[in-house]
């Protein structure tokens, strides 16, 4: 058994290794002469997610849906309005910094802006170690040249600068840079999606390898739904602040119940001009609303063909529609 | 292939720029043709010089530190070399851009009616108010609500769909006869890319234009396109109808993208195949086959790191010994620039 049909069984049997409970985070508009808040922007308005050891949770959604915000509110990058996150059970509020870092890390988009760039790749990597371990920059130099090989790369690489790697390269080092505290949870915001397909297939398959051995768990932020089928065991929708729909991703891709993930995934195009052209594309109409005034109700009903009375009054919970998945949840009034 | 004329022939285009560190040879010999009514899909990696090829096409290279060869044949006039002045009623009128970006190509200080009035009266004889209703009427078209009131909105004032959608109405209010489009929606969320796609290849196809639609995605190119053109490192490597080139893809680096690619419509049991290495320095990119250096079938025998393969047979002058010539067109007129194309099945055997 991998550890990925571990995980999947994991999920219903034991504990989750990171869960978010009714996670909240608004950030105020400041404005007039005196600066003061006039309005909040709702990017994250009460979501619960958990994760399991040696499992990937997609998450997906439009630009401002508030994945980013969330991946940091885990983090504790951003402090989140309400809510709250535990790791392995505790929760994070009150963990100090070090144990938290040790346990979750990041992987940015575009880890140049994360790599300083008058560090060379050795000393990026074996600050972790300086940290976390308390060790001299001498004594990991194995550390060092072992990961870096883990990751594809070589051990010479370490006297390099960050300007001196291409993007695929770059992004190994910012893996590799989390992997060094050997984390529990990684939250990877977009990894992938600034490189050409044939480079980030090799660091989707790294990404994969390095779970199977090593068994953390992946909160995996991506705009793009065939990588995410790609990596995840499960896959969370997110609308305008809201998790709308969450399960194996099986189910979300196969038979999705909220209508809106089901207008996302008819406009991916599938590099198949047979079955391009026998599809049927929702077109949504409108926009995405502001989350400055989201709608009442349904924060979808807005651009919504099912939509009804209720949408606008009463809010859907998160719920299981008779006869799937127990672990297939959706808000919808309305399901597909 | 038909010897009527093309609506565009490109025809061995080189550019290289003239930077510190040398000469970028950004195309190396590109030839493309483009026919009334045809959505031809320009694909390739970054870097792979699709843009540099649109640009030429409408001569927007900074002249002093370019140099150009080769012909761009527009119904029949050599446009590299054409004066200034022919080019600037080529552009927006005859043929139009539109951009990934449409804040770089609108103007920020005027309202959008106003840049599409000017470059209606720029191009053809109208009144300033025939000008506005056209405008008018382009933005609804386009699918723009309330176009009256919203024609004296500025840039900043639409969203990032919307403003894609001014550009495709402001593209096409000259009616050109061919529309160049730059991944015009690359930055846009998945909906919304495709409501402007859609719009795009419906517009230009009732108004009887072509397309050259430039991206990175091959799901585009599958629902947008009848034709493709995939580029590696200034080249035109396959040339195909959109059907061929996904059922019979031919030269190994099409091959490889299509098995680098995760695919929405499938779990993903099997793994990803990446193509190794890097694409090349555009400075000093490897002779022969650009791609020999990350091909798994290339062969020093069969010439691939020393000689470029053409991409069709006609245009086959090199014999090498010992080895049957690969290269070239099928009778499809399916081309792949590839001395070792009859092998490349060997790697198919391997995608999903
Ligand atoms: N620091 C901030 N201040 C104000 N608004 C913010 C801030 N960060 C994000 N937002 C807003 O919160 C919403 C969610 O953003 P984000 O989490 O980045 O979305 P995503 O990652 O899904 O694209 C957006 O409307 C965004 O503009
Ligand atoms: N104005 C320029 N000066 C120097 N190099 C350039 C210029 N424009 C493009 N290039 C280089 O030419 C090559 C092709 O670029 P481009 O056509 O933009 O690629 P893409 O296929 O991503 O559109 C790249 O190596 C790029 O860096
Ligand atoms: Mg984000
Ligand atoms: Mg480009």
């Amino acid at each position: 058994m991998t550890v990925t049909d571990e995980a999947v069984d994991a999920a219903t049997t034991t504990a989750p290794v990171m869960s978010a409970v009714d996670v909240v985070k608004e950030f105020p508009v400041h404005g007039g002469v005196f600066g003061r808040t006039i309005a909040k922007v709702h990017a994250v308005s009460g979501v619960s997610m958990s994760v399991h050891r040696g499992e990937t949770l997609g998450i997906v959604g439009e630009s401002g849906c508030g994945k980013s915000t969330f991946g940091r509110v885990v983090l504790r990058l951003l402090t989140a309005t309400a809510g709250r996150v535990e790791l392995g059970g505790e929760d994070t509020a009150t963990m100090p910094n070090k144990q938290l870092r040790r346990r979750a890390q990041m992987v940015f988009q575009d880890p140049y802006a994360s790599l300083n760039p008058r560090m060379t790749i050795g000393e990026v990597l074996s600050e972790p170690y300086l940290v976390h371990q308390g060790k001299k920059q001498k004594e990991v130099v194995d550390e060092v040249g072992e990961l870096l090989q883990t990751v594809g790369l070589s051990p010479e690489h370490r006297s390099r600068y960050p300007h001196e790697f291409s993007g695929g390269q770059r992004q190994r080092i910012g893996i590799a840079r989390a992997l060094a505290v050997d984390p529990e949870v990684i939250v990877l915001d977009e990894p992938v999606s600034a490189l050409d397909v044939s480079i980030q297939a090799g660091v989707v398959n790294l990404l994969e390898r390095l779970q199977d051995e090593r068994g953390m768990a992946y909160l995996f932020i991506a705009h793009d739904l065939s990588v995410v089928r790609h990596i995840s065991d499960r896959v969370a929708v997110m609308y305008l602040g809201k998790n709308v729909e969450i399960g194996p991703k099986s189910e979300i891709y196969n038979r999705p119940r909220h209508p809106y993930t089901y207008a996302l995934l008819s406009a991916v195009p599938i590099p198949d001009p047979k079955k391009e052209k026998e599809r049927r594309r929702i077109v949504l109409t409108g926009e995405v609303p502001s989350p400055i005034d989201p709608p009442s109700g349904c924060r979808f009903r807005t651009r919504c063909w099912k939509a009804t009375d209720e949408c606008t009054t009463d809010e859907p919970p998160l719920r299981v529609v008779a006869g799937d998945d127990p672990g297939h949840l959706v808000a919808c009034h309305h399901p597909e | 292939m038909s010897t009527s004329q093309r609506l565009l022939q490109i025809e061995d285009l080189t550019v290289g720029f003239k930077t510190e560190d040398g000469l970028v040879q950004a195309v190396r010999g590109v030839d493309l043709s483009i026919d009334d009514g045809d959505v031809l899909a320009v694909v390739g990696e970054s870097g792979s010089g699709k843009s540099v090829t649109a640009l030429s096409v409408l001569g927007l290279h900074p002249q002093n530190r370019t140099t150009m060869g080769g012909r761009i044949m527009w119904q029949g006039e050599n446009l590299i070399g054409a004066p200034e002045d022919r080019l600037r009623r080529v552009r927006g009128g005859e043929i139009a851009m539109i951009f990934q970006d449409p804040l770089t190509a609108l103007n920020p200080v005027y309202s959008v009616g106003r840049q599409i009035i000017e470059m209606l009266q720029a191009h053809r004889e109208m009144s300033r108010q025939a000008a506005k209703a056209r405008a008018v009427e382009m933005l609804g078209l386009v699918g723009i609500p309330q176009p009256a009131r919203r024609v004296d909105n500025f840039p900043h004032e639409f969203s990032g769909g919307m403003r894609q959608r001014a550009m495709i109405a402001m593209a096409l209010a000259c009616d050109p006869k061919l529309v160049i489009a730059d991944e015009p929606t690359t930055a846009l969320d998945v909906t919304v890319q495709a409501q402007v796609l859609e719009l795009l290849v419906d517009i230009t196809r009732e108004h009887g234009a072509a397309v050259m639609l430039i991206t990175h995605d091959l799901g585009v190119v599958a629902g947008m396109a009848n034709k493709v053109a995939v580029m590696y490192a200034g080249r035109v490597v396959e040339d195909a109808t959109s059907e061929e080139l996904f059922d019979a893809p031919t030269h190994p680096y099409t091959v490889g993208l299509l098995r680098s690619l995760p695919r929405v419509d499938s779990d993903g049991g099997e793994q990803l195949i990446p193509i190794g290495g890097q694409p090349p320095s555009m400075l000093n990119p490897p002779a022969g086959c650009a791609f020999h250096p990350r091909c798994p079938i290339a062969r020093s025998e069969s010439g691939c790191d020393s000689q470029i393969p053409p991409l069709h047979e006609s245009e086959q002058v090199t014999v090498v010994t010992g080895t049957r010539l690969g290269s070239g067109s099928d009778d499809s007129g399916h081309g792949a620039a590839c001395w070792r194309r009859d092998e490349t099945d060997s790697l198919l055997g391997v995608r999903a």
